[in-house]
């Protein structure tokens, strides 16, 4: 692509934004430049240059955007904030923008309401429409559309870890407990996050022993076809990749004819899956719901469904809000009534919920290992503060980018903390015929 | 020593040790990475764990769920650990000449 065609394409794109929502056009022309979204930013708080700052990040469209679609641009140009678009920047736009998270804190916190990862994932937009979206998250949408699942597994690989997993639990209470798999009509179809089936276990296992108890075990499937909820085409900024992942998903739902899509412990899966299948989103009027499982579980424990025996789980635990769960769906205290009902020594980690500080991995950057450095020393500073403070032995979050972020972070930093799923904790101690599981070690 | 050489075929390694191509992987490629990420010697339990990993993928053309490991070799969490410091994935699977893991997990 000849230089001209670049710079064509992206003054387009950035052009395109004033004929779009009108919150795209309040962030171009509304920023005080107070400096807020910086003082409250993990990758700003990591290290405090230029170029972490979540304003100037955004100002690399803005400016362009002043350029073409302002009348003082148009007139008075660098007076104005405005400046063309330099073909030889896409470089140094490919690192800066994939050195935002996309946490969404600043929004939370600028006084416009100005929320920078929408800027984020629309230069993003631009790399890849340029082909320039870095390799590693590439390789990612790729395997992701042509298998279904990022991991690049096939039903015959699922199938197996499910049968493991069912040993596994009978070994630990001594009686079989089912995973059900391609169940035509059942009530509940289970979407599980990257990797929880065949990296971390104990979270389906954990839900399958909360149908076990309920004798629901014949009211819930997994997918052999689907059963990775993670859509990279959210952090690429490619839509049509998005909804082309998340299609079959609709799709294998509608032919298992589920009346509820059980999202499981992944943020932004949840998110896309929730936000996407609104009435006005992308499939209008679908034939079921989509619910998460930590809400699902939290409600049946409320209703007094379970006992636990919480010697099994003495270490201390806290609990870190992913953000797109936290600050972007407000699912908050659906982990907490999970771990507090399955956990001697639960404590919080400040500030929490929607203000919770990110790891330093989202927005996909925890699949990035060409930026570790990166994320162990810049963004997820802040991160391991938090949880040194609250003196925890085990973090649990509902993610698998943040579980991967952490996990690297406390390693790399000579912390002895543990991170795992939230039902990984019931699993351990939740009580069936009066016992709490014989518990394996998991690496 | 061996190890202070770089032998040719570590070069098709990618930046973090995992191989480009898995039909690469030798034993003695094994020994190297193992040398170079700070895994030291193979020992008789490392080789249990890496043939595992490395017959699984075969089987499934993914890696074992990381708790069968441990349930299959008869080698308890902790020494898995102790093994692989690195991690069973950065230990283990990029030793037995996997391919980088993408995704999240």
């Amino acid at each position: 692509m000849s230089d001209t065609n670049v710079k064509e394409k992206v003054v387009n794109a950035i052009k395109a934004i004033k004929n779009g929502p009108r919150a795209g056009r309040l962030y171009m022309e509304t920023c005080a430049k107070c400096g807020t979204c910086a003082s409250v930013c993990p990758i700003y708080h990591g290290k405090s240059e230029k170029r972490y700052n979540p304003a100037e990040r955004t100002d690399l469209i803005r400016r362009i955007y002043r350029k073409y679609c302002t009348i003082t641009g148009r007139l008075f140009g660098k007076w104005a904030g405005a400046e063309d678009f330099n073909p030889e920047d896409i470089e140094e736009w490919r690192s800066i923008f994939y050195e935002c998270t996309g946490c969404r804190r600043c929004a939370t916190y600028c006084p416009f309401g100005i929320d920078h990862s929408v800027m984020t994932r629309k230069g993003r937009a631009i790399l890849d429409m340029l082909g320039k979206t870095p390799d590693t998250m590439q390789k990612v949408v790729d395997i992701s559309l042509e298998t279904g699942n990022t991991d690049g597994a096939n039903d015959v690989a699922f199938k197996a870890a499910i049968e493991f997993l069912e040993e596994e639990m009978e070994e630990e209470h001594g009686i079989p407990i089912k995973i059900p798999v391609d169940v035509e009509g059942a009530d509940y179809f289970y979407v599980p996050p990257s990797g929880d089936v065949l990296v971390n276990p104990e979270a389906t296992m954990g839900l399958a022993k909360v149908f076990h108890i309920l004798g629901m075990a014949d009211k819930w499937t997994m997918s052999s076809k689907c059963f990775d909820g993670a859509n990279y085409g959210l952090f690429t900024g490619n839509d049509g990749d998005m909804k082309k992942d998340n299609e079959l998903y609709v799709q294998e739902a509608k032919d298992l004819k589920c009346k509820t899509m059980l999202m499981g412990e992944c943020g932004h899966a949840y998110r896309i899956m929730k936000m996407m299948m609104e009435k006005t989103g992308w499939w209008g009027e679908l034939p079921f719901k989509v619910e998460n499982c930590m809400e699902w579980t939290a409600d049946r424990i409320k209703e007094g469904h379970f006992e636990f025996d919480k010697s099994k789980n003495p270490q201390p635990v806290t609990y870190h809000d992913p953000c797109n769960f936290g600050r972007s769906c407000g699912i908050t205290e659906d982990p907490r009534v999970i771990l507090q009902a399955a956990c001697a020594d639960f404590r919080e980690m400040y500030p929490n919920r929607g203000e919770n500080w990110c790891c330093g991995g989202g927005g996909g950057l925890s699949a990035m290992d060409d930026i570790i450095e990166f994320r162990m020393e810049v963004s997820g500073v802040k991160k391991l503060e938090q949880v040194r403070d609250t003196g925890a032995k085990y973090i649990a979050t509902a993610c698998s980018n943040c579980k991967r972020q952490l996990t690297q972070l406390m390693e790399h930093h000579d912390e002895e903390i543990d991170v795992g799923g939230v039902h990984d904790m019931l699993s351990r101690s939740i009580l069936i015929n009066g016992k709490a599981a014989d518990r394996k070690e998991y690496v | 020593m061996i190890h202070e050489e770089t032998p040719k075929n570590i070069s098709q390694t990618d930046y973090d040790g995992f191989l480009k191509t898995m039909s690469d992987w030798d034993r003695t490629m094994a020994q190297e990475l193992a040398y170079k990420h700070d895994v030291g010697q193979l020992s008789d339990n490392h080789w249990k764990v890496i043939e595992y990993v490395k017959s699984y993928y075969e089987s499934y053309n993914i890696g074992p769920p990381v708790a069968k490991i441990g349930k299959t070799t008869g080698l308890s969490s902790k020494e898995i650990c102790d093994l692989f410091p690195c991690g069973t994935v950065k230990g283990a699977y990029r030793l037995a000449g996997l391919p980088r893991p993408p995704g999240c997990a």
